[in-house]
Order: structure tokens, then sequence, then C-alpha cells
């Protein structure tokens, strides 16, 4: 298949490199008798030109200064991704032009765990560097486990770490450095990655036996410090009508913290039939990681009427703990074609491969008694082919109007899939219609409607087939009033189900599945004036999925519950606005208000009695966040600052069960800056 | 090994390349597109008559002007960058019969009575209203030998293909305005770019669990190249588990005991962007697993607790869900361990 991905892929190249023989014709075709090509005019006269004097630009200089004062009550989760602790805090940019240098900072530290830098510098464009780091914390749940009956040891929890406040510094670091030749482009680049999260997670186990004798729900303080670590190096130039880019890439994961965790377990089995004895054992591992790819990528003609690419790319990835394998291969192509500008036609051609190698056994060792030592067979993870064609036309009868029809077909073909009763093969067909259509000059429409039919879907979740609408009309009716609507649909259907026993063996009965997603977003945007605008919003979003469901009786036999409904829905109000009441002041004031919940229906009285298993995840969530931000500019480039921000989180239905509960936040931070 | 290996491939590819290709970096489109090309000249009867005759000397336009200056393009205002020349002219069009008429004298005096000089504007190029694949193309160009070859997939992109222009989202003429040498926003406020035809994104981020795009510490761009990838969604990475493992490498793998393909894709349990749910879960757990897998015991004559430990969340025991190395106390991957 490779072979045939590889063959498909040259023969684009050497189509589009074919074509080149065209060249002499079709351009002087245009140049002489149509156009008169401006680059020629441009060069001849610029060089005749005396050097262009860049003006003298003054560095631009900001600086700014305050404190950040915090105040929260109940769950940190009322602001997830700030860092709750009063700061001071600290931002600047400078933007120096001094020809041939350009650079350009922008720094934002609000605390020592949440701060922003970006920084670029060029050197006539033939040196470029960019530089950027982004650190956030994030609040994380500890969520509390409950035991319905704490006078039984088995089903039990075992909390312990009841009172710890999770969250984890997350840095993500990017470096991009490129090199180009004068005169010729040829350039060599550098693109690398660092992300780094440390901090404590909360890590919850199944202790006990881990098995069903003894069930023990765990959770537990983890120590979290990862590094991912990624390294692009390339090279691209341009050859005459074909362009080449070849890179090399490498990947490593590294884990510093807890990598992996030791608990004591209970013989796992019922007597007489123990499967593992008792022991201290490793859970919750964390692998570390190594990889590496390599791409070619070759493109021809970005600015004529026939363009084609291709790409081919070879990832790995190896486990350094397992040493299980997998290797990436993909192949891909596009060529696109305007034989006018009324029509285009596009084909696209993808190839995957997906090559797992996992290890045929798997051990693990009771650290207290080496020789207490599980072996255990492992299935074979799932290699697969992927194959996608498509292929679309775009056509515009009349101005204002665009019309595009797309089909896509795609096969997977899975190796192993025997071992995981999974279909060999499954093979999408994917039509869509869509159309962009001014109706009148301030009155746009858009839409789109898609049609899916899959056969021999391999997982439930996927359909037999599917339906997709979506409408958005956008208005001007006034000059200072711009309105949006828009409302999608998608319809899912499916008619066999596929569930698994106990043991291993297909579940008759289970059969229907229909999902439903919808969306509805309005939003206007009123000018009042030159100096106030107001944008009001609405957004509705829907996510119900209705089907059959499986579990197991008393006795282990399958048990079906007929089309269980599941339902989610958000509504979400919001309002922005900004307002500059004087030449030296300026405020912006937002709300948003989001109404969350969801829970499920089912209907067996297995599954209600004597609770309703809905009960442990029903969730209804009322989120508000107000915002505040105003800058009153005094002389001398000297501004006073203002950001304020309030955000309740409200557990309406206060399930204990989840991870929810109300908390409240304010910040305020208070600013003095200079600009120069 | 391989990094040496790999590197010495690509030096000798480069040296192989390199030589003789100097005539060739003149190259023209393959099949020109002769109607665009038309629109995007500007009036042939016209001449060229260089940025020093043209914003330089017009006051009104120093703040576009010192923009043009600072920006990525800045420095092709000279010869001494290196690169081809790109000044007003390479995109508005020659400009001689908008300056008729108009001398130095005239524009000084005009100045000092706080006049601005019109130029006859009306004989460059109409960028804005000219079709979305003709504004693109007077970047194009130019930009055939992109250096970052991010523009590898633009033709069949879907912006491309949706008529959006790269002035949608790129200006070298408001450098001072935006912040940005290149961007019509500051690099920080990209998603509020994205969000302008985006709007329903914009909803699923105000869903309680979301990604941190609007604390604008993750961008729009970190998952997606809005200039086109032959990927899916236009994803900047070839697959989503490569894109999502950017960040989330401890869920990447290969693991021994894998989720069967299901981690390839992790769209299948995560709503990327935003969700009602927890960690951006598409369903709530349980009903989330059971879709695909049978429930444990659950009759009306166990006690509850038993309930409580089955079907309140699945991932509170089978904690390593994303894949494991380690065998459960079965023997199997459940991913308990």
């Amino acid at each position: 298949m490779k072979k045939t991905a590889l063959l498909t892929l040259f023969l684009f190249s050497v189509i589009l490199g074919g074509t080149g023989l065209a060249q002499d014709v079709t351009t002087e075709d245009v140049t002489t008798e149509d156009v008169t090509t401006e680059d020629v005019t441009t060069e001849e006269i610029i060089l005749e030109e005396a050097p262009y004097p860049f003006p003298e630009i003054a560095p631009g200089i900001y600086l700014s200064g305050g404190y950040r004062s915090v105040s929260v009550s109940g769950s940190e989760r009322a602001v997830e991704y700030e860092y709750l602790h009063d700061s001071l805090s600290l931002a600047g940019e400078l933007r120096v032009f001094s020809f041939p240098h350009r650079v350009h900072l922008d720094v934002d530290i609000k605390n020592v765990k949440d701060y922003f830098g970006d920084v670029s510098y060029a050197y006539k464009d033939i040196v470029l560097f960019r530089g950027i780091n982004r650190t956030l914390f994030h609040n994380l749940d500890n969520i509390n486990l409950i035991d319905l009956d704490p006078t039984t040891s088995s089903p039990g929890v075992d909390v312990r770490d009841g009172d710890e406040k999770y969250g984890v510094q997350t840095g993500m670091n990017s470096v991009f450095l490129r090199l180009k030749t004068p005169d010729f482009p040829f350039h060599v680049y550098l693109d690398g990655s660092l992300i780094t999260k440390d901090g404590t997670q909360q890590q919850r186990s199944l202790l006990g036996s881990g098995y069903f004798n003894d069930i023990v729900r765990t959770s537990q303080k983890r120590d979290i410090d990862w590094q991912t670590k990624a390294l692009v190096i390339g090279a691209n130039s341009h050859f005459g009508p074909i362009e080449i880019d070849i890179s090399h890439g490498e990947k490593r994961f590294d884990v510093y913290g807890d990598k992996v965790m030791y608990d004591i377990y209970g013989p796992a089995g019922f007597l007489p039939n123990i499967i593992r004895p008792g022991g201290i054992f490793p859970h919750n591992l964390i692998p570390e990681l190594k990889g590496s790819s390599n791409t070619l990528k070759i493109h021809t003609s970005y600015t004529g009427s026939l363009v084609g690419s291709a790409t081919l790319s070879k990832t790995d990835r190896e486990n350094r703990d397992s040493g299980a394998k997998a290797e990436y291969f993909i192949g891909a192509g596009e060529v696109v074609w305007m034989p006018m500008p009324r029509l285009t036609f596009f084909l696209k051609y993808r190839h995957k491969e997906t090559d797992i190698d996992n290890p045929d056994f798997a051990t693990i060792t009771d650290i207290s008694n080496p020789s207490n030592t599980i072996t255990s067979r492992v299935r074979p993870s799932i290699s697969s082919i992927a194959d996608t064609l498509s292929g679309i036309v775009r056509y515009r009868p009349i101005r204002g109007l665009t019309l595009r029809a797309e089909y896509s077909y795609e096969n997977v073909k899975r190796e192993n899939a025997d071992e995981w009763k999974l279909p060999e093969s499954t093979t999408r067909n994917i039509a869509s219609l869509s159309a962009d259509m001014r109706i009148v000059r301030s009155l746009n429409l858009k839409a789109r409607y898609t049609h899916k039919e899959i056969d021999t879907p391999a997982y439930n979740i996927e359909p037999d087939r599917s339906d997709e609408g979506k409408i958005s009309l956008s208005w001007i009716p006034l000059p200072k009033i711009n309105a949006l609507v828009s409302y999608s649909i998608a319809k899912e259907k499916r008619n066999d189900l596929h569930f698994l026993d106990s043991d291993g063996n297909a579940v008759e009965g289970a059969k229907n599945r229909d999902v439903k997603r919808d969306k509805l977003l309005g939003s206007i945007t009123f000018l009042i004036s030159k100096d106030l605008s107001l944008t009001t919003s609405y957004a509705y979003i829907r996510n119900k999925t209705k089907q059959d469901i499986v579990f197991l009786s008393e006795t282990l036999t399958s048990l079906t519950d007929p089309l269980v409904p599941h339902k989610d829905t958000a509504h979400n109000y919001s309002l922005d606005l900004n307002y500059l009441p004087g030449n030296n002041i300026s405020l912006n004031a937002g709300v948003s208000h989001t109404i969350s919940s969801g829970t499920f229906y089912p209907s067996s009285s297995d599954l209600l009695e004597p609770v309703s298993i809905a009960s442990f995840s029903e969730v209804k969530i009322r989120e508000t966040v107000y915002s505040l931000n105003g800058e009153y500019r005094l002389k001398n480039g000297i501004a006073l600052g203002m950001h304020y921000k309030y955000s309740k989180i409200n557990d309406v239905i206060g399930n204990p069960h989840d991870d929810i509960n109300d908390g409240t936040a304010h910040i305020l931070l208070l600013t003095i800056s200079k600009r120069w | 090994m391989t990094l040496i290996r790999n590197l010495f491939f690509l030096l000798t590819a480069v040296t192989i390349f390199l030589p003789g290709c100097e005539a060739l970096k003149t190259s023209q489109p393959i099949v020109p597109i002769k109607e665009y090309e038309k629109m995007i000249v500007g009036r042939l009867d016209a001449e060229y008559i260089g940025t020093q005759n043209c914003l330089s000397a017009c006051h009104y336009h120093d703040t576009i002007r010192r923009s043009l200056d600072a920006s990525t393009m800045g420095v092709q205002l000279s010869r001494k960058s290196g690169l081809p020349i790109v000044n007003c002219e390479s995109c508005h069009g020659p400009g001689s019969l908008a300056i008729e008429g108009i001398t130095p004298e005239k524009v000084e005096m005009d100045a000092k009575e706080g006049r601005q000089t019109a130029c006859n504007y009306k004989t460059f190029i109409d960028i804005k209203n000219i079709p979305a694949q003709a504004q693109s193309l007077i970047c194009l160009k130019c930009h055939t030998a992109n250096a970052t070859f991010n523009l590898h997939n633009w033709n069949a992109g879907v912006h491309a293909m949706s008529d959006v222009s790269c002035m949608d989202c790129h200006s070298i003429c408001s450098t001072f305005k935006t912040g940005s040498p290149d961007l019509k926003v500051k690099p920080r406020d990209t998603a509020e770019m994205c969000y302008k035809c985006h709007q329903e994104i914009k909803a699923e981020f105000s869903l309680p669990s979301h990604h941190p795009v609007p604390e604008k510490r993750v961008f729009c761009i970190d998952c997606h190249d809005p200039h086109g990838t032959t990927n899916d969604k236009s994803l900047r990475k070839a697959t989503v588990k490569e894109t999502c493992t950017q960040c989330h490498a401890e869920k990447e793998g290969p693991f021994v005991f894998e989720h069967a393909e299901n981690t390839e894709d992790c769209r299948t349990c995560h709503n990327h962007h935003g969700s009602v749910n927890n960690n951006l879960l598409t369903l709530r757990e349980p009903f989330l697993c059971l879709q695909c897998h049978s429930g444990h015991v659950a009759s009306r004559n166990l006690p509850k607790e038993f309930k409580g430990a089955f079907f309140t969340r699945c991932t509170g025991c089978h904690s390593q869900i994303h894949g494991t190395d380690l065998p459960s106390p079965s023997g199997k991957g459940r991913f308990i361990q």
C-alpha cells in the first residue's frame, strides 16, 4: 500500500513538474499580450532610484507596573487558569525599528506562575528570530470520592488527600530561527519547543486488590514534573517551478516527578481462584517517550491556475519504559486547477499508515517480593492503513454567489482486528454542498449540507449515516448595526451497536443510537456613536444522544436498557461595551453568563434503584464573569489603568459526586504606565 | 545517530540542489490566471513613481509610511536588504496618475493650511473590491518561496477555498495601529481575529471546561494553521493525536495496552474547544464509556454502594484510560494500573 501511495505521489510530482514545459507558452501569452508585468517595470525603475532613506523611527517603549489583588472564596475553579494570590505585576513593550534591525519585545508578568513573553528580532529579514513564553497556572480539582455505605469495606474509598489543593504550572516555550541567503530564496530554520508542567495533581486509582473481590477507590497526591522537548530543523528553497522543504524533528518526553506510584494490593480473585497474589505493585506509570520525524514537502506554482503540492512524512515514537513502538507514514497530495476564475477543481489524496508494535508480554513485579512476578499476554495493538480521496468543485455562476460541491471517500484497513473483534475495514463516503450568497449588499447567507454514509463502522460512536446542516446570515440593516444569526444541526443514526459481554462475546439486543447536536448563535453590534459600541450575543448549544446501553445482571448476563437519552445544554449570554468618554479615557465592560446542564435518563429499574446511576453525574452550573477595564491617560505618556474581574461559579444542584463546587473570585489589578 | 544521519542527508540534498539554481529563481507560474493578473497589475497607462514620490512626499501618510517601514516588509524598501524590492506600488499599482498635477509646493502649502492634498486614489488597484483570490495573488506573486513554507497548502486550504484572502488577517501598513509587524492584531489577540468568522467556536470557549484560549494562553494557531495543511481541520500537526500531545505528551504512547484505535483521535472522547463536561469530555461518565462498553453489575437488589463504585466515574478506577504499560490484576489491559 505504501508503494501505491508513493507511486501516486510521484505521479503527482511528475504531472505537476511536467506542466512546467508549458511555462514558456502560457507565460508569454499573458505577459506580452494582456499584461505588462509589474515586477519587471518596478525593478527597472527602482534600480534607477536613489537608495531608500529609511525614516528615523524612535524606539517605542511601554512600561507598566501594578498590584494585583485577589480574593477567592470557595472553589478555585471560579477562575480555572489564574494563580490566585496577591502579587506585584509588571508589563512592558519595546519596539525598535532601526534598519537593518527590528526588535519587538512584549512582556506581561502577572505573578511568578503566570507570565507571558514574546521577543522577535530581524536583521534585514535575512535573520529572523522569535521566542515566546507562555506560563499559566491551572487550578485542578480535588474530587471527593464518596462511599455510599462506609460500613462495608468493599466497595470502599480511601481518601488520602482530603485537604490538598492541586494545580500545575504549565510553561509553553517556543523558539523559531530562520536564516536566509541574500538574493536567493534558500532558508534554513530551527523550530523548537519546551513544554513544562510542574505541580501536583490528584491521582485516583483502584486499590484494595484492584479486582472485584476488594474494591477500594483511592485518591492521593501526585507530584508532576514533566518536560516535552521538540526540535525541528529544516531547509527550503525555490528551484524554478518546484519548491522543496525538507525537515527533521526530534521529540522527547521526560518525567522527573512521581513517574510511578506503588501501593499495597491484596490478593486479587475469589477464593480459591486467586489470579494475582497480594504485594506491593506499581501503578499509574507515566512512561518516557522519544521520537523523530522526517518530512519532505514539494510544491509548484502558488500563483498559477494549476497548483500542486505533495507531502511525505514519516514519524516514529518509542516508549522508553516498555519498548512499545509506533510508526506513522503519511503521504498527501493536492492539486488545484482553476481553468477560469468562475470554476475551480480541487483534488486531494492522503495516505496514512499506522504501525504499532507492542510487546507480546507484560510483566508486573511485587517490589516487596521480586519472585512474585506476574506475566500477562498482551493483545497486539491495532495497526491500520487509511486512504482518503476527495474532490471539490467550486463554481461562481454569478457575482456574489459561490457554490461548492465536495465528495470524499475514505477507507481504513485494520491489522489484528479479529483480536479486538472489530471490522477489518471501514469505508466512509461523505458528500457536501455549500453556498455563499450575497443576497443584497448588506445581507450575506452561508449554507452547508453534509451527508455521510459509513460501511461497517468500528465503534459505537460512529454512525451508519449522518446529516449535517449549517446556515448563517450576516446582516447590516443600518450602517451602525451589524447582526449575525447562525444555526447548525447534526443528526446521526446507527442501527447495529456492538457490545461485548464479560466473556468477550457479542451482546445481542443492543442496536439503536441516535444523536442530535445543534447550535444557535445570535450576535448584534451597535455602533451607538463613534465613541460607543455595544455587542450582545447569545449562544445555545445542545447535544442529545439516545442509545441502547448494556449492563450486567447479578447472574452476569447482559441486559439492555433501550434508547437511554443523554442530554447536555448550554446557554451563553454576553454583552461587551466599549466607550471612549474623552480623548484620554477608554473604558471596556463585559458580562458573560453561562448556564450549562446535563443528565441522562435510564429506564431500567436495575439502574434506577436503590439509587439512580444518573444521579452521580447530573450537573447544572451557572458561571458569571463581569469585567471592567479602564485607562486614564495623563500627560507625558503616563496612564493609570484598572482591570477588574469578578467570576462566580455556582453548582446549582450541588451534586456531591461531581467535581464542581461553588466559588467566587475578585481580581483587581491597578497599574501605572508610561509610554515613550 | 539518527539525527546525524538525517543532517547528513539534508546537507547532501542542499549541496546537490543549490548549484545552478540561481537562474531558476525568477520562474513564473506554470499556468497564470490571466483575469486575476489583470486586476492586480494596475493602470497600464500609469508609470511607477517610487515611494519617494508617494508616501514620503505626503505627510498625511506619515503614519502609514512609518508602519510600512516598521513592518516585516519594511526592509525590502531598500536594495540593501538583499531581498526583492517591495514598496507601496508593489501592491497598489503604479502611482503616476494618482499624483498627476500635484507638486511638492502644493503639498507643502496644503499642509501649512491643515489640508490633505487629495490624490486621485481611484487610479490605484481597487484592492478592497477585487475577489479574494486576486487579493491574495498580490501577496502570492512574491511569496512563492515563503520562508517558513507555510503557504505550501494555501491554495487547496479551506480559507482560500472559502474566499478568505491574506488581507483578512494580515496588514503591513498598520504596524503602529495594531502592534504587529504583519498581523491585523497583536500576536496575543489572534483568537479575536479568528472569532470574527468563527463565532460558534467562541461560544464553545465560554463553556465551563475549555482550553485557555479566552485567557490568551493558548492560541488558535497552536493547533490550526490558517494557511492550510493536508490535515483535517487544517491541523498544524499530521494527526489529531500529534496535535494534542504537543502539550499532553504523557498521553501519547505508544503503550503496551492501547485503548484500541481510540487514542489516535482524541475527539472520540473530548471536545477540544469546550464542553459542558469536565476535562472537555464529549459526554459525562459513565454514559461516555457506556456508549461502547457494557456496564458492570447493576441490580436493584445490590446495595447502593456498588452502584456508587461502578457507575460514578469510570476513570476513578480505570485511571490509565489513555493507555498503560502495566497489566491489571486480571492480567488484562483494563487500564486500572
